[in-house]
């Protein structure tokens, strides 16, 4: 299956999506599945961003409550996804340990075991003999632990070959090296110049992760889209250490180690980077940081080498939720992304924008999520 | 102490100090104090330090300078350990390491 | 660990020549070096508890024994900071520099930064290049000149370049049976002059190699020859050779094994340029000797400002022009400083690069005397392995680049390829050809992936274990 090249940029299009990352494919891939032409076009190459540099963790316990049911539902997907769309991404149910070091960490567990549990997320306390017997590599900071049997992991490396098989196995088609340098209203539709030619669209789909905000601004929306730069940390191949995916009730921390016994933490502590000119760099005092966190709660850390670390950019709304929905006072121009812990739910996400788009309605409800409650 | 049949050991205009004994697979190997682990086994005439994680093939020294990380060894029960590097200490108990630990080959 | 006014990277002949030029303008220099004891490779050391009781042929010569013993006494000096078993893993804006040791780590800070990090052999793989037995040429020396260690018995060498004469014949007094040395150039001697003239000294050195070996081994390079595979069943055994043309094809057609308890292979070297590359600084493609370099003023200072590159890790040039590269480097930062008249900059600049210039004559034209093929892609098959860590071999390089994958990230990304603990140092030569030749443009045009911290693999416990710096902790995110 040979590479569109950029020189075959057609003229129109029913559907443009901006952004070919983890929530562009699959908004692609469930759109061309209910028999629309996509057109997807992408400023660098496919899975550059956030999608191919994630930690690669697929917490439940980790989202915020209105993400809950969502991410339980895309776990399920996830499931599914080698055998739907015929390949490997790796895929492991591993559970998940959500861990408290503090008392004041262990008042917001206890919080948050009881406010997940109204959301549908039936989690397992852990403490003392329980803790140590679930998780013998929990260094003696920790003071609890919540259980999920729910938490899992991909692997952002070779998922993003598989979404793209099937995306372009629908006949959707993918466009690389294209950034849209001006988005232009008619009414109705829109056109978009773009660094590889102009093409003409009916509807719009804007999954352009933190580049979204300066995109929208051509049809003079301003949306509260922020860039986290997140530092991500891999160690040598090691004896099997940790069997499930860890996270902190503060956010700060997510280890996971992948069957080939890389240990991959994904630390809270911010690099350094902005969009312009787009450079990212680890942060030598977050770099030490997020191990020493990771080396503290994981002793076994210790003797183990790291190999290689980077940083990725994320864009986040200051609720932490996700923009999904029509872009306000739009009819035919949607956005969808920029949530913490998208590599997660995006499977969703992407299917509900699709009902929307297609059905006028949604078999969730996305109030919540709606791009203008942030102009209100 | 199994010895090889060919000289091993430069000692022309040399003089090392007291040799020793570290395990290797629980066979005593002859060291010198300074040595490395990779150079008092080549000197005992083994080459072969571990296998392959991914398909078991057989590794040994390769660049000599730390950098190929291909000589890995158990060096006290502690994995991963550049025998090109680390110095023979007496008693030591190294273990040819098989992919992520001392697992039994049949590679 | 605080300010340095200079910072060196590595300890062998070009930093210690830059050390020592610095220090007699009274100019206090931190060398920072991954080894335990200063030299780097050309000025290799035993180890402290061997005792020489007489110089031998494993010694350096006379001249080089003197010259390396003093520079080592510079480290010694009351300005010096000298830093051994410390690993560079992370340049942070602008001009820190992480460093680890097994006693913890820090970060120093420093207004110029002198990079003499040296060179690494080339890999080349080949069939059987991972079994127990193979080891590079410089791994050879290391054993014998570093550990005074014979590392085979029946041994055959092979590859390109003079370093390997030089193997061969200190294996042969060493006791080793060297059965042949094969050499991929054809070795036109005519192509060498006059510029091979220039040094009579190392010429020699080298001719002596030779003529030693042919006396006492009876040993003669083979041109036009290179090993196609290792066999062996636990470690190598055997050997099969092959004529190998000036493109690099091989005539299968006339193979000759020979049984073997040793491999040596040396391609040449290349220089270690990832801390330059981490620090930013520009680099370029040199096609002739198949390697990047980076980006030098003739001031040897790079694209960024107040860092300065010497030595093999700028180009290939043996240990004369490391030193006077490294005096020069040492010259210009003590001139900047505001510490030298003009007169002796004028002066001692002149003749050090008069010097420097016919060097570089010389190398040129050994560099001609060993011209080789441009890649050796034509010595893998399907199931040679090209990434060592990662076992990815160029079948599976291969299943995704017949669907059309040719993008370098793409490729890593799927296979793997270049995330093991080498960071991709003996696999992305080869790896870069191969993109290259599916893309159909020039290795110099790819795109090659930015170098990140850690530089080398870091120990989490020994890298931790340091005074952490404040840092803003993120917000906790909501419930």
């Amino acid at each position: 299956m040979k590479k569109d090249s950029p020189s075959a940029l057609p003229s129109y299009a029913d559907f443009v999506i901006i952004g070919a990352g983890i929530m562009g494919l699959c908004t692609g891939l469930y759109l061309a599945r209910s028999g629309k032409e996509v057109v997807i076009l992408e400023r660098t190459e496919p899975w550059r961003e956030a999608s191919a540099v994630n930690a690669g963790g697929l917490g439940v316990q980790n989202k915020r409550l209105p993400l809950i049911p969502i991410a339980l539902e895309s776990i399920q997907i996830w499931k599914k996804f080698q055998e739907e769309l015929g390949g490997d991404v790796g895929f492991i149910q591993t559970g998940g340990i959500r861990v408290a070091t503090t008392s004041e960490e262990v008042n917001r567990l206890q919080e948050s075991l009881g406010l997940q549990r109204e959301a549908g997320l039936n989690k397992q306390w852990l403490e003392g003999e329980a803790l140590k017997s679930k998780a013998p590599w929990a260094g003696d900071t920790v003071l609890a632990a919540t259980y999920c049997e729910f938490d899992s992991i991909a692997n952002p490396l070779i998922t993003g070959h598989v979404l793209q098989q099937a995306v372009r196995k629908l006949d959707a088609r993918i466009f690389s090296n294209t950034e849209v340098v001006h988005i232009n209203r008619n009414v109705p539709g829109f056109t978009l110049n773009t660094t590889n030619g102009t093409i003409t669209c009916k509807n719009l789909i804007v999954a352009a992760a933190v580049w979204s905000k300066k995109l929208i601004r051509d049809l003079d929306i301003d949306l509260p889209i922020a860039l986290d730069v997140n530092i991500v940390t891999v160690t040598e191949p090691v004896c099997p250490i940790l069997n499930m995916l860890l996270s902190h009730i503060r956010g700060i921390l997510t280890v996971r180690q992948y069957p080939n016994g890389t240990c991959v933490i994904g630390g809270g502590w911010q690099g350094n980077g902005s969009l312009e000119p787009g450079r990212k760099e680890i942060n030598y005092a977050s770099f030490l940081h997020n191990i020493r966190l990771a080396a503290e709660i994981i002793p076994e850390l210790k003797n183990v080498n790291i190999v290689r670390s980077w940083s990725g950019f994320e864009g986040v709304t200051p609720d932490s939720l996700p923009l999904l929905g029509r872009l306000p006072g739009q009819e035919d121009a949607y956005i969808i992304g920029n949530v913490r812990g998208g590599w997660t739910v995006a499977p969703v996400l992407s299917r509900l924008l699709v009902e929307l788009i297609t059905e006028g309605k949604t078999s969730r409800p996305i109030d919540e999520f709606d791009p203008g409650r942030f102009l209100k | 102490m199994k010895k090889t049949n060919f000289i091993t050991r430069i000692d022309s205009g040399l003089k090392r100090g007291e040799p020793f004994e570290f395990y290797f697979d629980g066979e005593p190997i002859t060291a010198y104090s300074g040595e490395t682990v990779a150079a008092a086994l080549f000197a005992a005439g083994k080459r072969g330090l571990g296998a392959t994680n991914k398909n078991c093939k057989p590794r040994g020294y390769y660049c000599g300078m730390g950098v190929c990380w291909g000589c890995l060894v158990i060096v006290d029960g502690r994995p991963n350990i550049r025998a090109c590097i680390k110095e023979a200490q007496p008693g030591m108990q190294v273990q040819t390491q098989c992919g992520l630990e001392k697992v039994e080959c049949d590679g | 660990m605080g300010n340095a006014e200079v910072t060196i990277l590595g300890a062998g002949p070009a930093a210690l020549a830059a050390t020592a030029e610095l220090i007699s303008h009274r100019i206090p220099v931190t060398i920072i070096d991954e080894n335990q004891l200063p030299g780097g490779q050309y000025f290799r050391q035993i180890p402290k508890s061997f005792r020489i009781t007489e110089r031998t042929v494993f010694d350096k010569a006379s001249s080089d024994y003197s010259r390396s013993t003093s520079l080592f006494q510079t480290l010694n000096h009351p300005l010096v900071t000298y830093m051994p078993n410390s690993v560079i893993w992370g340049y942070f804006s602008d001009y820190n520099l992480g460093y680890v040791s097994a006693d913890g780590s820090g970060e120093v800070s420093a207004k110029f930064i002198i990079v003499a990090s040296g060179a690494f052999d080339r890999p080349v793989p080949f069939p059987g290049w991972t079994l127990p037995g193979v080891i590079s040429a410089g791994g050879a020396q290391n054993l014998m000149l570093g550990q005074r260690v014979v590392p085979g018995n029946r041994i055959l060498i092979s590859g390109n370049g003079p370093l390997n004469i030089a193997v061969g014949y200190n294996l042969t007094r060493a006791g080793g049976n060297v059965l042949s040395i094969l050499e991929v150039s054809k070795q036109q001697i005519w192509r060498a002059f006059p510029g091979v003239l220039l040094d009579p000294l190392v010429l020699f050195k080298g001719l002596r190699y030779q003529a030693g070996l042919l006396l006492r081994a009876g040993v003669l390079a083979r041109t036009g020859r290179t090993v196609i595979e290792a066999r062996g069943d636990k470690q190598v055994s055997e050997v099969v050779t092959a004529r190998i043309d000036s493109m690099g094809n091989i005539d299968g057609a006339h193979t000759q094994t020979y049984g073997v308890d040793l491999l040596v292979v040396g391609y040449g070297l290349m220089p270690s340029i990832e801390m330059i590359r981490l620090m930013g600084c520009e680099q370029e493609y040199d096609p002739s000797n198949k390697y990047f370099i980076p980006v030098r003023s003739d001031q040897f200072e790079t694209t960024v400002p107040n860092v300065f590159s010497i030595g093999d890790c700028a180009g290939i040039r043996g240990v004369e022009v490391a030193l006077i590269e490294g005096r020069l480097a040492g010259i210009t930062i003590a001139d900047r400083l505001g510490r030298l008249s003009h007169t002796y900059v004028k002066k001692s600049r002149s003749q050090l690069e008069k010097r420097l210039h016919r060097l570089l004559r010389f190398h040129a034209s050994i560099d001609l005397l060993f011209a080789s093929p441009s890649n050796y892609l034509s010595l893998l098959t399907d199931d040679t392995v090209i990434c060592r860590c990662e076992e990815v071999t160029l079948g599976e390089l291969r299943l995704y680049m017949n669907q059309g994958i040719t993008d370098l990230n793409t490729l890593k990304s799927l296979t793997r390829i270049g995330m093991g603990r080498c960071q991709g140092r003996n696999c992305f030569p080869t790896f870069a050809h191969l993109v290259a030749e599916e893309q159909k443009v020039s290795v110099a045009s790819l795109k090659i992936p930015r170098t990140r911290s850690p530089l080398k693999p870091i120990c989490i416990g020994d890298v931790i274990r340091c005074e952490l710096p404040e840092c803003s902790l993120p917000e906790m995110k909501q419930p």
